[in-house]
């Protein structure tokens, strides 16, 4: 069935794309090539195979814009920018059937499957076109209602020109009416329902929103980390590092049931320092959030990269980076040999009387009482280095205020979690303060002997002690628990470590590439852009016929006979109108006058004009 | 196993594409997928507003769709007749009347009709030993899975396609015809179930179905070519026969002329009537007469692999009887199928379309073997006056086949149907053509 199609249908859609989704001066360039279109004899005579190369030319022109738009790190979302510029990527299809001697486009143009076989089917591609030019105005504007004003205008008129005749006028727009109106609920209906899903949502989701400042942690949380090899931080050293690093991440003063947090929550703006130390590293973060705690090593002198405004820190050291990019890089300058002189807060040494009942026949034991710091810090480590073992493995899981009693008199296995909390505990119970600390631990260097790759299972948890007016830092965790997390990384593990290292290249170069705006497009642009051309080149030469009489007639004279729309229109509207159709040789007029169908002849005889020329 | 649980999937996928083709007119069509397409983008309302088209046309459908449930039970007051010839040709248009009148009072616009042919879903076996003519050009996952060569399948089960027409406005009262155009894909029964008129709803998105049985058969025959005279086929070999009885040929008498009774005459050979009108003995005279008998052996001992061969074989056969003359002689047509079959036809029994419906429905043979037709051939030998064999193969039993022919003395035509040439020696008597089914209509010319 052949839809109808007022020409005028199209360019009405194309300025309303430009309109809504201010792309004016494009929507006008697409007009004054319509226009050019219907006025001008310039035409190609595009067969199948010039169809294809415009097919291809789309292809080339989606996929560019794809890959720009994914990689321009823009505020919209590529998705959106590629359906606001629908219209534009899909003008060659356009323009192949405007400027082509009548032909329609073939399927196998838009499909390359089809092209494997001889299937002829056809569209005429202006009323997906202009569908297309109304889907992409809804690039634009979401909130004010011209938009539905828009397309319920011109969905009448589309719906009005194909209407059959079989209902009256107003039993038709009286249904007309009814379906805007319903339409017009449904989209109300669609926002509200999607507030409403966003508020259940932040409701559901909020119990388990990850804590991106890590106010509080408990034992276990970084077990969960620990199961995963995803690379967190890339950390490059100006010379290789000669002994262990731990990146601190946030510090814990109280502990409460399974819970460790942090006495004193506020935090203060900060300026980081800017002198030189003995070492120094960079580490680059990929972040999920917006916000991060950033990860420092101990006896840091100086801080670059972040911006001062943006810093805040709280009273045991933690850094807060605000407003950060998707990806930071930052330089810190250290001396491992400096430690920490702050004095303690209060809470780093109290106990809960439930802890110190758990802890106390482990104190007497020990003899910790009688001990002095260094003594004491020397018997726990004995304690631990002794009796315990490094696992994740802990099998059914305990109720969380015994998994402390689970472990220091039962199971005598257990990660970093365990280890590092009753440390603290225990050296608190010496009358030592002591805190949880969280971060990483930075592992062997990759070949090149400066980078290191910092996984989640690299995270780590440790005990600060407070020793001789300075905080230094005790690790009784079993020295052998990074191998035994290393025989957990699966047999593909080099394969994926390639594939991050280009996820976290490309998510740099496409922070890099959002900094610069001001570049345009970029180098490997220019390479697709001549590929572009090429082929609308060759497509322009192969084919191009300056229609003047003479060299019609030139043409025709021994070319095969052409489709021609108008005329096919006129023949197939006549054969649905239930007419017999044309005996082999004759010719159009003669078949006209056989049917008696003289008032058709004006239309047969502009044919020949068109195929023969005016003689 | 995952092949199995796909091909069972194929009805269902062609059953709901069916139903949208049905149902849906091509606005219709396109505007749904812009549905779906708007709906996709517009899934965040805050980021774009094609959440409002989605839901316009969403409207637009709902309420199209309401109308098409309500609007079933309206009556179509349309009487529908179909025309069609008793026989068609595989790969040739075919057309055919179908006549509609409006017996309503209100002028019936914006109809289409589609006239259905019964189709048949390929069961695993078949579907599993089924090439597929395009495997070359498919890709990989379409080679595994298998759905084109299914639709192959079913369009060849179909046997042909009817393209949907647009009526013109039916005034009440009046009377149209339209002329329909099929080309039959395969030899066979064509079986029509009944004409489909749909109806469109006011903004015509959708459409209501209405069936109209019209079951009718048509015998479409196989393909035939043009063919070259048969060296052995056109001899003047007489065999001893009547006409009378033609039908199973022996010594037998033909009635000539009445003449003056003579001495010896067989007293049941007096013509009593003509006696007593001119009062003397008037004996009628016969004549013996010969004629040519000549046989057609048919190989229809072919593999699903080799379903254009058998084809090609069936149309060279086809062929042949078209080409043949049958006024003064007989033709047997032998062939297996499930069981021994000799179809006679020639002066007094039938005529050669009855033959080429029998062609029409052969099948390859789904037991036996070439040795049960050669028996069957040369148990008749003595009573032919030649034979032409259409082959698949040129093997040692059919071989054999053509010595015991010869040694009858018999002219012996081989036609082989298959793309490789044989490897075979001249021999008297016998005329050897080889005959590519690619090329099959160049290669009956051999003179």
């Amino acid at each position: 069935m052949e839809l109808k199609f007022p020409a005028l249908q199209l360019s009405l859609a194309i300025a309303f794309w430009g309109w809504q989704s201010d792309m004016l001066p494009f929507a006008g360039a697409i007009l004054l090539l319509v226009a050019m279109s219907c006025h001008t004899p310039w035409r190609w005579d595009m067969q199948r195979t010039e169809f294809h190369r415009v097919g291809d030319l789309t292809a080339i022109l989606f996929v560019f814009a794809i890959i720009y738009f994914y990689t321009s790190d823009s505020d919209t979302l590529p998705i959106y920018s590629v359906l606001r510029w629908l219209p534009v990527l899909a003008l060659p299809l356009l323009l192949g059937q405007l400027f082509s001697m009548g032909q329609l486009l073939p399927l196998s143009a838009l499909f390359y499957s089809m092209r494997r076989y001889d299937i002829t089917t056809t569209v005429d591609i202006r009323l997906p076109y202009a569908f297309l030019c109304i889907l992409a105005a809804g690039s634009g504007n979401a909130v004010d209602q011209s938009y539905f004003i828009g397309i319920a205008i011109f969905t009448f008129w589309v719906l009005w020109t194909q209407r059959t005749g079989r209902q009256i006028k107003t039993l038709w727009l009286l249904c007309f009416i009814l379906a805007i109106t319903l339409g017009y609920g449904m989209q109300t209906g669609l926002v509200k329902i999607q507030d409403m899903f966003e508020e259940w949502a932040v409701e559901w989701f909020i119990d388990w929103e990850p804590d991106p400042f890590k106010t509080h942690t408990a034992i276990g949380d970084r077990g969960k980390l620990k199961q995963s090899s995803r690379v967190i931080l890339r950390v490059t050293s100006d010379e290789p590092l000669n002994r262990q690093l731990r990146l601190k991440e946030a510090a814990y003063d109280r502990y409460s049931g399974q819970f460790w947090s942090v006495g004193n929550k506020s935090f203060q703006a900060y300026s980081p320092p800017n002198e030189i130390g003995s070492e120094h590293i960079s580490i680059l973060h990929l972040l999920t959030y917006h916000s991060v705690l950033l990860a420092m090593p101990g006896g840091m002198h100086g801080l670059e990269g972040p911006p001062a405004k943006n810093l805040l820190r709280n009273t045991l050291g933690t850094i807060k980076w605000l407003d950060t990019p998707p990806v930071i890089r930052y330089r810190v300058a250290y001396t491992t040999s400096e430690n920490d002189q702050s004095a303690p807060t209060v809470f780093d040494t109290q106990l809960t009387p439930s802890t110190q009942k758990i802890l106390e026949p482990l104190k007497q034991e020990l003899g910790l009482d009688r001990l002095s710091p260094e003594q004491a810090l020397e018997s726990v480590n004995n304690f631990f280095n002794s009796r315990f073992a490094y696992t994740l493995d802990l099998g059914k899981n305990r109720n969380g205020k015994e998994a402390l009693k689970d472990f220091l008199y039962s199971r005598h296995a257990g990660h970093c979690e365990y280890f590092a909390t009753a440390t603290a505990l225990l050296l608190r119970a010496a009358g030592i303060p002591a805190r949880y600390i969280v971060g990483y631990s930075v592992p062997s260097p990759e070949p090149d002997g400066k980078t290191y790759l910092v996984r989640q299972r690299h995270a780590h948890a440790w005990t600060e002690a407070y020793v001789n007016g300075a905080w230094r830092i005790i690790d009784n965790t079993p020295s052998r628990w990074a191998e035994e997390e290393a025989k957990t990384d699966p047999w593909w593990q080099p394969v994926a470590d390639v594939w991050s290292s280009w996820a976290i290249s490309f998510k740099v170069w496409q922070w890099e590439r959002a900094q610069h705006q001001e570049r345009g497009i970029p180098w490997w642009a220019w390479l697709t852009l001549p590929l572009a051309a090429w082929l609308g080149w060759r497509l322009y030469h192969s084919r191009k016929r300056v229609k003047s009489a003479d060299e019609q007639n030139l043409d025709n004279a021994n070319s095969k006979p052409c489709e021609d729309l108008e005329y096919s229109r006129l023949v197939e509207k006549l054969l649905a109108a239930g007419h017999p159709p044309r005996n082999p040789g004759e010719t159009p007029l003669r078949w006209l006058r056989r049917l008696g169908l003289n008032n058709y002849e004006a239309e047969v005889l502009a044919y020949y004009r068109r195929r023969y020329g005016n003689k | 196993m995952l092949r199995r649980l796909l091909f069972r999937q194929f009805g269902l996928v062609y059953r709901i594409s069916l139903w949208f083709s049905r149902h849906f007119s091509p606005l219709g069509h396109f505007l749904l997928g812009l549905l779906m397409v708007s709906a996709a983008f517009g899934a965040n309302t805050r980021a774009a507003a094609t959440y409002q088209l989605a839901s316009l046309l969403a409207g637009l459908f709902c309420l199209s769709l309401l109308w098409s449930f309500l609007g079933r039970r309206a009556k179509l007051s349309l009487s529908v007749e179909r025309l069609i010839p008793m026989h068609g040709t595989a790969g040739e248009t075919m057309r055919y009347q179908i006549t509609l009148s409006n017996a309503g009072k209100r002028t019936e616009r914006g109809l289409s009709l589609l006239d259905q042919l019964n189709v048949r879903f390929p069961g695993w076996d078949e579907f599993a030993s089924t090439a597929d003519p395009d495997r070359e050009r498919r890709n990989p996952f379409d080679r595994y899975v298998g759905f084109h060569r299914w639709q192959n399948l079913m369009r060849a089960n179909r046997g042909a396609s009817i393209l949907e027409r647009p009526l013109p406005d039916l005034l009440p009262g009046k009377r149209i015809s339209l002329t329909m155009e099929l080309t039959p894909q395969r030899r066979g029964r064509l079986q029509f179930a009944g004409v489909c008129i749909f109806r469109p709803e006011p903004f015509g998105l959708f459409r209501t179905q209405h069936l109209i049985p019209l079951p009718k058969v048509c015998c479409i025959l196989p393909k035939r070519y043009p063919t070259s005279q048969l060296p052995s086929w056109g001899g003047r070999s007489y065999q001893r026969g009547g006409v009378a009885l033609a039908n199973a040929v022996g010594e037998s008498e033909e009635f000539l002329s009445l003449r003056e009774f003579r001495l010896g005459d067989v007293p049941r050979n007096i013509h009593w009537r003509s006696s007593a009108k001119l009062g003397r003995l008037v004996s009628k005279e016969f004549q013996d007469e010969y004629f040519v008998r000549r046989a057609l052996v048919l190989d229809t001992f072919s593999t699903h692999s080799r379903h254009v061969d058998f084809e090609a074989a069936v149309s060279v056969a086809a062929s042949l009887v078209s080409t043949e003359p049958q006024r003064d002689s007989l033709l047997d047509l032998m062939f297996i199928e499930r069981q021994a079959h000799c179809f006679t036809v020639g002066r007094g029994v039938s005529g050669g379309m009855e033959l080429l419906e029998v062609l029409a429905g052969v099948m390859p043979a789904s037991n036996g073997s070439f040795e049960s037709l050669a028996q069957n051939v040369t148990h008749r030998a003595n009573l032919l006056s030649s034979v032409v064999c259409v082959m698949l193969e040129w093997d040692q039993v059919r071989i054999h086949l053509i010595d015991n022919l010869l040694a009858y003395h018999l002219p012996v035509a081989v036609l082989l149907v298959r793309e490789t040439p044989p490897d075979w020696q001249p021999k008297p008597n016998l005329f050897l053509g080889h005959l590519r089914p690619s090329h099959l209509a160049a290669d009956l010319q051999w003179s």
